[in-house]
């Protein structure tokens, strides 16, 4: 038999390794799957159930950066996206729920929460500051917001948050 | 090569600790040091991989080709830090969430890829699971003792594992000081990491210094 050439031969070797690696992974992901799925669904219902959206759905969208994840569901009778969107300065991340009417592209709700990513002391599970502002558009959510803050939290913050939920808005909007 | 198997685990607790010694790892050794629980997680994992790829290492080195030493070794610890990461997302989702990226960053720990360097692809396997052993509970004692130090000074609490938490707010109201989020920050992690391994030092050098002084008493009284 022909010998192989040595680089045909690392190639060969780093394949067959590349290859065991790939099947042990896929075996470990088979059994892990369902788990990680029941996870997902269990953590987006306790986000969800914080600010009150009925029958939330995922939705497959290309999210811009920063935005972790991006619903449909119903709001007070109205169908609403949900738009998770974290900010991060140098101590701590706010992570927060802009509520957006589908039609008229009217935020219904804020939430706003210290993920467990935060360090001890600060952060904690999403419980989060209920704003609750109604019927505020892009141009007005500016000083309605400010009005119901106060000092509470860096609202700085929480507006760029704000922004990027209505720029994520946009592009399923355009899509 | 014959190596002294209880030497070769006690090595890696103190004379050859990866953090305080070859100050490797300080990667996760900072960032994750929040809290002893994400601390105890994290050394769970890198033990996981450490043990795993050591000894897969081990198993195969006479036939790894020299020439692609390195990525093989690259291909092995991806491969058992992928495993670690899902199985943490399945069955330890708030542990995952905490640890975050730092999971998968493990993958470029310097103290795997120097032991399997170093030690497993020249040593046997039982060697190497060992060694692998001594230098992940060495990291272990290293990164607790930094997420003590912070957590305590930074909160007040010791997180153990989830709710278990050991309150110590009741020292710090008797000595009318309260704890500072400064430990928590990057900044402050540098600092206590700085100080912990320069302690670590002076007393291993202390003790070391006794023991040579014994030594040549022993000697100069025959």
């Amino acid at each position: 038999m022909k010998k192989l050439p040595y680089p045909a031969y690392l190639a060969l070797f780093l394949g067959i390794l590349g290859i065991i690696s790939a099947g042990l992974l896929a075996g470990i992901n088979i059994l892990t799957a369902p788990a990680i799925k029941a996870n997902e669904e269990k953590k987006l219902a306790e986000q969800l159930k914080v600010i009150e959206v009925e029958s939330p759905k995922i939705l497959e969208v290309e999210l811009l950066e920063n935005v972790q994840n991006a619903y449909e569901g119903l709001y007070s009778g109205k169908e609403v996206y949900v738009f998770n969107v974290q900010n991060k300065n140098q101590y701590l991340t706010i992570q927060t729920l802009v509520v957006i009417t589908k039609e008229d592209g009217k935020i219904l709700n804020i939430s706003v929460g210290l993920p467990a990513t935060n360090p001890p002391g600060i952060g904690g599970s999403f419980e989060g500051v209920k704003f609750g502002l109604i019927d505020a558009t892009q141009e007005d959510y500016d000083s309605k917001f400010d009005k119901v803050t106060g000092a509470t939290i860096s609202s700085n913050s929480v507006k760029a948050c704000v922004k990027l939920a209505f720029d994520q808005y946009k592009v399923i909007k355009e899509a | 090569m014959k190596v002294n198997q209880k030497q070769n685990f006690l090595k890696g607790l103190i004379k050859e600790n990866p953090v305080f010694v070859f100050v490797l790892g300080i990667c996760s050794t900072l960032a994750v040091t929040t809290s002893l629980e994400s601390g105890i997680g994290m050394s769970l994992a890198v033990i996981f991989v450490l043990f795993f790829s050591n000894v897969v290492i081990s198993l195969i080195k006479n036939i790894i080709p020299n020439d692609i030493r390195i990525p093989v070794f690259i291909i092995v610890i991806t491969t058992f830090v992928s495993v670690v990461e899902l199985i943490m997302q399945a069955y330890l989702p708030d542990l995952y969430d905490q640890l975050g990226v730092f999971v998968a960053l493990i993958a470029v720990n310097c103290i795997i890829l120097g032991r399997a360097e170093a030690f497993a692809s020249k040593n046997n396997v039982l060697s190497s699971a060992i060694d692998a052993l001594g230098m992940g509970l060495g990291y272990t004692i290293a990164i607790c003792l930094v997420s003590i130090v912070r957590e305590v000074l930074g909160t007040g609490l010791i997180t153990i594992w989830g709710n278990a938490k050991i309150n110590l707010m009741p020292i710090f109201d008797f000595f009318h000081v309260k704890p500072s989020a400064f430990f928590t920050s990057n900044v402050g992690a540098f600092i206590v990491l700085g100080i912990v391994i320069g302690i670590v030092n002076a007393i291993v050098f202390a003790v070391k210094d006794k023991k040579e002084k014994i030594k040549k008493e022993v000697k100069a009284n025959g």
